[in-house]
C-alpha cells in the first residue's frame, strides 16, 4: 500500500473490465469443503494448472480452492499455535489459551472463515500441538522429525513489523526453506499453495508415521499403526494413539468426539494418581506431564505400585526409556539420585528443562540427583517433586519411583542418626 | 497516513479518528483529521464544530488545489480538520482520476499524522482510501455481523489494492472474480495460489504485498473479559487463514461516557480522562502515537 499511484491507467471503478466473467471451459468441480474431502492427501489442483497456461483467453476459471482442512493438516504445530520455533514454555501456554478461545464453537472470530468441521479439526490440532510442544521430550522428537522432513531447524528470526502482541515471535516455517528470502507465515501458507499447484506433495504430513530410528520410545501401538496406512487408515491410527504423540493428521469430524472422550478417559485413568488435585484444563487429553500438580499431597506412594502399573501399561510403560539397564526399570528398581540423573541425560534434557516444566527449582532438582538429603525440603515435598520429575522423564510408575527414592533416603538418614 | 475503516456503520470510526486525533495533537504532533466519508460527513460534529466554510467538496470542485487549503483549525492546538462532503456527491460519480488526485494530495500534506475517517460500506472509494493508507485501522465490534463485515472489508480492500496496481488483464479478471464471483474467494492465500498457477513471479509479488499490507485492529464497545479476547482471536484467525498481519491496538470499553460525549458534541479526549472508555481510547492513541514514530523512522 505504500506504492504511489500517480500514473495509474486503471479504468474508472464503475466500469468492469471486458471479460471479467470467467470462461466456462475446463470447469472443474470445486473441491468439496466437507470433512470427507479431506481424505485426499494429494494437493487437489493438479489438473487445472496444466490446463491453464494454454488458455489464451482472459480470465481462467479459478482452480478448485484447496480446502482449509488440507491447509490445517499441513500446518506445523508451531504454525497451529502461531509461535516461533524457539518459543518458551510460557509462550506456548499462552498461545494455547488464545488458540482454544479462537477455535471454540462460540468464537465469533472464526465462524465466517471456517466451517464447523474445519474449526473442530483446528481445535483438535491445537490440543495435539500443545500436548507435544509443552513436553520437552516430545517436542525434541517432533523438531527432529520436522528437520528430517526438510522443514528446517529452529531458526529464531525477527518478525515483520506487525509484531507486538503477546505471542512474542514470528514463525519461521516452510517459507524459510521453500523461499529463503521470505519469512512469514503468510508466505509459508501461500508457498504451500504454490507448491501444491506444482503438483508436488506439499509436505510430508505423515512425517510422524514412520517410527524415527532414534525414537525407540515410540509406543508399540503407534509404531505399528502408521505402517504406511492409506489416508483412511490414518484416521484410525490417530484414534488409537491419540493419547500418545500422534501427528493427528486426518481427524474426520465424526471421530473427534470419540477421540476426546477417549482422551478424557485416559486423563482420568489411574496413570496419574498423583494429580487428583491438579488443574490441567479439562479439554486436555492425557497429558504426559503434569504441569500444575502441586508438590504436596502425594498419595501413599508405596501402595499398590503393581496395580498401577497394570493399568498404566498402555501409554507410559511403552514410553519408558529404552536401552541398556533402564530396560529393566520396574517395581524392583532402586531409584537413586544418580540413576535419575542418568535417565534425564539420556532423554537429552538438562535441569532447566525439568525445572521449566515441573516448577521445581534447579537447586532442589540438583539436590535430589546428588542425594544431598540435608538440603532437601520436607519429605512430603520431595515425594511430590520426584513424582513430577519421574513423569517428566516418562518413567513408569512415578509414585513407585518416589517411594523407592524416599525409602533410600530414610535408610540413609537412619544410618546417620 | 492512517485510515479508519471496517465496513459496518456505527462501529465508532468517527469517534475514534476524532479522539485519537485530539490525543495525538495533545502529545505535540501536528495532526490532520479528514472526513473521507463522501456523502454523509459529520466528523465536524464529533469535534464539536459547525460545518466549516471550506470542505472536501471545494477540493473536488477544483476550487482548492490542495487538501491543505481546505483544512481548518480546531479548538485543539495542532489539530486541523478536513470536513467532508455533506451534500449529495453520489459516490459512483466520483471519478477514478479524482480519487487518485485526492489520495496524492493526502500524501503530500505536511503533517506528522493524517487520519482519514472513512465511510461505512465497501464502496470502491472507501476500499481504495483504506488501502492507500500507511496503515489501515479496522474498527469493529464484538458482534458476529461486525466481525464478518470487517473480514469482507479487509479482503476486498486488499484485492482492490492489487487490482489498482495490476496491468495484466488476465490477472485483473481473476481479481474481479475473486471479489464478485459467484463463489467469492475465501481469502488472499487461495487467490495467490491461483495466480501461481499461471504466473509464479506474480504470485510471489502478491505474497509480498500481503505480507506488507499493514493493518491494525480496534475492537470497540467491549463489555466483558471474553470480548477482550476477541481482538487476538481475530488477528490470529486472519493470520492463519487469510495471511494478513493484523496488529491489535487495543479495545475500547462499552461505556455511557462515550455516548454522552457524542451527544453533547464534546470529544471525550478533550475533557477529563476518567472513564474506562476514555482511558482505553487514550491507550489506543498511544499505540498509534508509537506507530507514527515507527513509520517516521522507516522513511
Amino acid at each position: 500500500m505504500a506504492g504511489e499511484s500517480d500514473d495509474k491507467t486503471a479504468p474508472p471503478d464503475a466500469t468492469p473490465p471486458a471479460g471479467s466473467e470467467p470462461a466456462d471451459t475446463a470447469a472443474e468441480p470445486p473441491q468439496p469443503v466437507t470433512a470427507p474431502a479431506a481424505e485426499t492427501a494429494v494437493p487437489p489442483p493438479e489438473v487445472p494448472p496444466a490446463a491453464l497456461p494454454e488458455e489464451p483467453e482472459p480470465p481462467p476459471p479459478p482452480p478448485p480452492t484447496p480446502t482449509y482442512l488440507e491447509r490445517i493438516r499441513a500446518m506445523t504445530y508451531y504454525e497451529i499455535l502461531d509461535i516461533r520455533r524457539d518459543a518458551s514454555f510460557d509462550t506456548i501456554n499462552q498461545a494455547y489459551k488464545t488458540a482454544m478461545q479462537m477455535f471454540s464453537p462460540q468464537s465469533i472470530a472464526i465462524y465466517s472463515i471456517l466451517s464447523s468441521d474445519e474449526a473442530a479439526t483446528m481445535a483438535s490440532q491445537v490440543e495435539t500441538a500443545f500436548r507435544v510442544l509443552r513436553d520437552p521430550i516430545e517436542r525434541r522428537k517432533y523438531d527432529k522429525d520436522l528437520e528430517r522432513s526438510g522443514l528446517g531447524a529452529a531458526e529464531p528470526g525477527p518478525r515483520h513489523a506487525t509484531e507486538g502482541d503477546s505471542r512474542g515471535g514470528g514463525t519461521p516455517t516452510t517459507a524459510d526453506l521453500l523461499l529463503p528470502e521470505q519469512k512469514s507465515f503468510a508466505f509459508a501458507a501461500s508457498a504451500f499453495i504454490i507448491e501444491a499447484l506444482d503438483s508436488k506433495p506439499p509436505r510430508p504430513v505423515e512425517v510422524r508415521a514412520e517410527a524415527p530410528p532414534d525414537a525407540p520410545e515410540q509406543p508399540p501401538p503407534a509404531a505399528a499403526a502408521p505402517a504406511e496406512p492409506p489416508r483412511e487408515a490414518g484416521a484410525q491410527a490417530a484414534q488409537q494413539t491419540v493419547p500418545a504423540e500422534v501427528r493427528a493428521t486426518p481427524v474426520p469430524a465424526d471421530d473427534i468426539e470419540e477421540i476426546e472422550q477417549r482422551a478424557r478417559q485416559e486423563a482420568a485413568s489411574p496413570v496419574r494418581p498423583i494429580s487428583d488435585t491438579d488443574s490441567v484444563p479439562t479439554l486436555l487429553p492425557a497429558p504426559a506431564v503434569d504441569l500444575n500438580a502441586p508438590d504436596a499431597s502425594p498419595p501413599p506412594a508405596a501402595q499398590s505400585s503393581d496395580e498401577m502399573r497394570g493399568s498404566a501399561e498402555a501409554p507410559d510403560a511403552a514410553l519408558a526409556p529404552p536401552e541398556g539397564d533402564e530396560s529393566k526399570l520396574g517395581p524392583g528398581t532402586t531409584y537413586t539420585g544418580p540413576l535419575l540423573k542418568k535417565l534425564r541425560e539420556r532423554a537429552g534434557l538438562d535441569l532447566h528443562d525439568i525445572a521449566a516444566i515441573t516448577r521445581i527449582t534447579n537447586t532442589n532438582l540438583a539436590n535430589i540427583e546428588e542425594e544431598t538429603y540435608k538440603d532437601l525440603p520436607a519429605l512430603v515435598y520431595v515425594r511430590g517433586y520426584i513424582v513430577q520429575y519421574a513423569k517428566c522423564l516418562k518413567i513408569p510408575d512415578p509414585a513407585g519411583v518416589a517411594a523407592s527414592y524416599i525409602e533410600r533416603w530414610k535408610n540413609a538418614v537412619g544410618e546417620i542418626e | 497516513m492512517f485510515a479508519f475503516g471496517g465496513g459496518k456503520g456505527g462501529v465508532g470510526k468517527s469517534f475514534l479518528s476524532s479522539n485519537v486525533g485530539i490525543y495525538l495533537a495533545r502529545r505535540g504532533l501536528r495532526v490532520a483529521v479528514i472526513d473521507a466519508d463522501l456523502g454523509g460527513a459529520n466528523l465536524h460534529t464529533f469535534m464539536g464544530m459547525e460545518l466549516p466554510r471550506t470542505t472536501l467538496a471545494d477540493f473536488i470542485a477544483h476550487k482548492a488545489q490542495n487538501i491543505g487549503d481546505i483544512l481548518v483549525r480546531t479548538p485543539v492546538e495542532n489539530l486541523w480538520l478536513g470536513a467532508g462532503v455533506v451534500k449529495d456527491l453520489a459516490a459512483p460519480n466520483f471519478k477514478h482520476s479524482q480519487k487518485q488526485r485526492m489520495i496524492r494530495s493526502f500524501r503530500h500534506l505536511d503533517f506528522d499524522a493524517v487520519l482519514l475517517d472513512l465511510g461505512a460500506g465497501t464502496s470502491y472509494n472507501v476500499l481504495d482510501f483504506f488501502a492507500a493508507a500507511d496503515c489501515g485501522i479496522l474498527v469493529t465490534l464484538p458482534e458476529p455481523t461486525a466481525v464478518e463485515n470487517c473480514y469482507r472489508f479487509l479482503k476486498s480492500s486488499f484485492f482492490r489494492h492489487l487490482r489498482n496496481e495490476e496491468k495484466d488483464g488476465r490477472v485483473k479478471g481473476m481479481l474481479d472474480f475473486a471479489m464478485t464471483g459467484e463463489e467469492p474467494m475465501r481469502g488472499p492465500l487461495e487467490f495467490i495460489g491461483q495466480v501461481a498457477a499461471i504466473d509464479r513471479a506474480k504470485a510471489r509479488q502478491f505474497a509480498d504485498e500481503l505480507e506488507y499490507f499493514r493493518v491494525a485492529l480496534i475492537v470497540n464497545q467491549v463489555r466483558s473479559a471474553e470480548d477482550r479476547a476477541i481482538a487476538p482471536a481475530i488477528s490470529g484467525a486472519l493470520k492463519r487463514f487469510y495471511g494478513f498481519n493484523v496488529r491489535p491496538l487495543g479495545d475500547i470499553a462499552y461505556d455511557d461516557s462515550i455516548w454522552l460525549s457524542v451527544r453533547q458534541r464534546q470529544p471525550i479526549m478533550a475533557g477529563r480522562v476518567e472513564t474506562i472508555a476514555a482511558r482505553d481510547t487514550a491507550a489506543v492513541g498511544k499505540a498509534i502515537y508509537g506507530m507514527v514514530h515507527e513509520f517516521r523512522a522507516m522513511r
